[in-house]
């Protein structure tokens, strides 16, 4: 059995408080999948018995979720993996398929701004309406309608029906019936980056002043760096199923290196298709430890060596470019053999060889990548990427990518 | 807030206790957008009704020249227009009702509050504008066509709310079919302009032969509209068994439409 309850007070009291904001327990939502008529009638039927008997199409499952007063949960996912339904069903805008959602105070949904306005209408009639279909009562809206105006900065428009309305007028007066009713909980779907740059910076002055009274947002977003700065928490969302939930940072990083992981994959195959074309390429390249064996960990400070092989359509000797990034992309060391002075030595027929020895790897724990670059002979346009991915092990509580010599001595006056 | 409770519980019991304010928001909306939208929308909306009835009453009245039993040739008119509009208010509300959900896919899909909102609104719109009509054409029609029996008037109210409550109900169960098989839409005008003819608004029920009369009298809206005439033209004002019936299968429809609505209501928009 489903259910969606919603319980608070008239004014908060210290059990409101205790009780968790959001609380979702097993939710999911799934959509009937029916194509032709015959299959419509027999799930309209099985909806009117309360069975569930039809095909249907899970967009989200068992999702269990609590959100406290104050705790701001960020939702990330590819396009498609279920965080719009997600919104919505805590929204109330859909309801659970399965499980339960509860919400402990008022919500307020910015899900597609000016979604319930009509082009006929002015914009204080506008107000009217989408206010009153946000739960907003008649004397609460008569109470705010001004600061509603004030806010949006429609001026003497807002007495002129909305179709003579620019777009970014449309998107403000949303954003300001929304947030009129001192939600306990905002909801939005990438909308934060809306109207003219004065309005966007009242926007996150309204957002911050909103966060620092202890409201509550539920942000869903492609920028990392908002839900890093706005969350304290975040979600991610793979495939309709909860993959990772945690400290915002934590699972912005794990979401960034899935995508840096899947593009690799991309460019492994479009490498594939440049080779087949006779050009530089990078037939081979592995890491391997001090006496030859493959590396894929390497001890903190260890040596680590890294060995490849490019094929060159000319016989011309061909220059490698060696990069060491973060996951992430971030670049830590790149150097090429032509800075260096190295020249591959050949191996056979149009085929050369290299080797590169990294003594005392100074990166601190974590993992990284190793590309190594066919470029032509004049080190002007590089050809073919293969990459090598390897863990740095250790336990250390240093901060940043790497440990740069040094030691501490004792310190002295300023003169 | 308690209000927001029932936004998300869905549940009927508290619903017409949070809900008016929404609800009024929606009719008006729903008024403007059909009549008001444009300057001569006022006009249209009393002339329709009003040309129907001069047509109906050319023709059948000057042309056939239909003589009613009991009837002087001007009654023709006040006979016709007692059934026509109360029957105008019904085929609108009805059709209204049953594209408003397709109609606001848009706001449904975006915003949190009982579906049945919009269904309700765009019937409640046509009763509200074609029930202030036909009060005015019954003042016209009494003092410049026949006297109507007044005294009798407070007991249409009952029979009008039998009407609204049929309506209401039946715009919630084709709402439903309507957004599950789209050209369900494209049937309901030919079905009512039969329903119409079936309907004795233009004829009385005494001048239908025998073996026909049972089958128009499981017609509901042949109650309302006989039923109106004996109280306005007759001035039979005490009320009958029959009408409580009549409020008892309003009611009956309008539950039976709402519990299959909520039935739907939670999967409906995932067919919008």
């Amino acid at each position: 059995m489903t259910s969606r309850e919603q319980e608070s007070g008239v004014q908060p009291d210290a059990t409101q408080v205790l009780q968790p904001l959001i609380s979702l327990k097993g939710a999911g939502k799934h959509y009937p999948q029916v194509g032709q008529r015959g299959g419509r009638l027999a799930t309209l039927w099985s909806m009117l018995r309360g069975r569930e008997d039809y095909p249907v199409y899970r967009a989200l499952q068992d999702i269990d979720l609590t959100v406290h007063r104050g705790e701001s949960l960020g939702l990330i996912g590819e396009n498609g993996a279920g965080k719009s339904t997600l919104l919505k069903i805590i929204a109330g805008v859909g309801k659970p398929s399965t499980g339960s959602v509860r919400v402990n105070g008022r919500i307020g949904a910015l899900l597609e701004l000016g979604a319930g306005f009509h082009p006929e209408y002015t914009g204080r009639q506008n107000i009217h309406l989408a206010a009153a279909l946000m739960g907003m009562e008649r004397q609460e809206v008569r109470e705010r309608i001004e600061s509603i105006i004030a806010f949006a900065d429609i001026g003497e428009h807002i007495d002129q029906p909305i179709k003579h309305y620019s777009s970014g007028m449309v998107v403000r007066l949303g954003f300001a019936v929304a947030t009129a009713m001192q939600p306990d909980v905002l909801i939005t779907d990438e909308v934060l980056a809306v109207g003219d740059e004065s309005f966007q910076k009242r926007c996150i002055a309204w957002m911050e002043d909103y966060l620092s009274n202890g409201g509550t947002l539920l942000l869903c977003s492609h920028g990392m760096f908002h839900i890093q700065k706005l969350c304290q928490k975040a979600l991610w969302i793979h495939q309709g199923r909860n993959r990772m939930y945690g400290d915002a940072g934590d699972v912005t990083r794990a979401y960034l290196v899935y995508h840096e992981e899947k593009q690799r994959e991309a460019k492994a195959a479009s490498s594939l298709q440049r080779a087949q074309a006779g050009q530089y390429e990078m037939t081979r390249f592995w890491l391997e430890d001090a006496a030859g064996r493959p590396l894929s960990e390497v001890g903190m400070g260890g040596e680590v060596v890294a060995q490849g092989q490019v094929h060159s359509p000319d016989g011309r000797v061909p220059v490698v470019a060696i990069g060491i990034l973060r996951l992430d992309g971030m670049p830590i060391f790149g150097l090429t053999t032509d800075i260096s002075g190295f020249r591959p030595n050949p191996l056979g027929q149009d085929l050369f060889g290299f080797s590169l020895t990294l003594e005392h790897l100074n990166l601190l724990p974590g993992r990284y990548a190793i590309r190594a670059h066919a470029m032509d002979p004049e080190g002007m346009r590089h050809f073919d990427t293969v990459e090598c991915i390897f863990d740095v092990r250790g336990q250390t509580r240093e901060l940043g990518l790497c440990r740069l010599a040094h030691h501490w001595a004792p310190g002295k006056l300023a003169t | 807030m308690s209000y927001t409770r029932e936004l998300l519980e869905w549940g009927p019991a508290p619903f017409f206790m949070h809900y008016p304010w929404l609800f009024l928001n929606l009719l008006t909306r729903e008024i403007r957008n059909r009549y008001v939208g444009s300057a001569s929308g006022l006009f249209w909306l009393a002339l329709h009704p009003i040309v129907l009835l001069g047509l109906y009453t050319v023709v059948f009245s000057t042309i056939f020249r239909v003589r009613l039993p009991g009837l002087e040739a001007e009654g023709f008119v006040t006979f016709v227009a007692i059934g026509l509009w109360p029957w105008l208010a019904f085929q609108e509300g009805v059709q209204r009702g049953a594209t408003a959900l397709t109609g606001n896919a848009a706001l449904i899909k975006k915003a949190a509050f009982p579906r049945e909102m919009v269904v309700w609104a765009a019937s409640g719109a046509s009763f509200v504008v074609h029930l202030a009509g036909y009060v005015l054409v019954l003042v016209l029609l009494h003092f410049f066509v026949t006297p109507l029996h007044w005294a009798a008037f407070p007991m249409l109210l009952p029979v009008l709310a039998a009407l609204v409550l049929l309506s209401l109900g039946l715009a919630l169960i084709l709402a439903v079919i309507v957004t599950l098989f789209r050209d369900v839409e494209q049937a309901l005008g030919p079905i009512f302009m039969i329903g119409f003819y079936a309907s004795p608004i233009l004829y009385p029920v005494s001048m239908v032969p025998e073996s026909l009369r049972p089958a128009l009298l499981l017609n509901p809206f042949t109650y309302v509209v006989e039923r109106a005439r004996d109280l306005l033209m007759v001035g039979h004002w005490r009320p009958e068994p029959f009408d409580a019936f009549a409020l008892l299968v309003g009611l009956g429809v309008f539950l039976a439409g709402w519990w299959m609505f909520r039935r739907v209501s939670a999967s409906i928009e995932d067919f919008l």
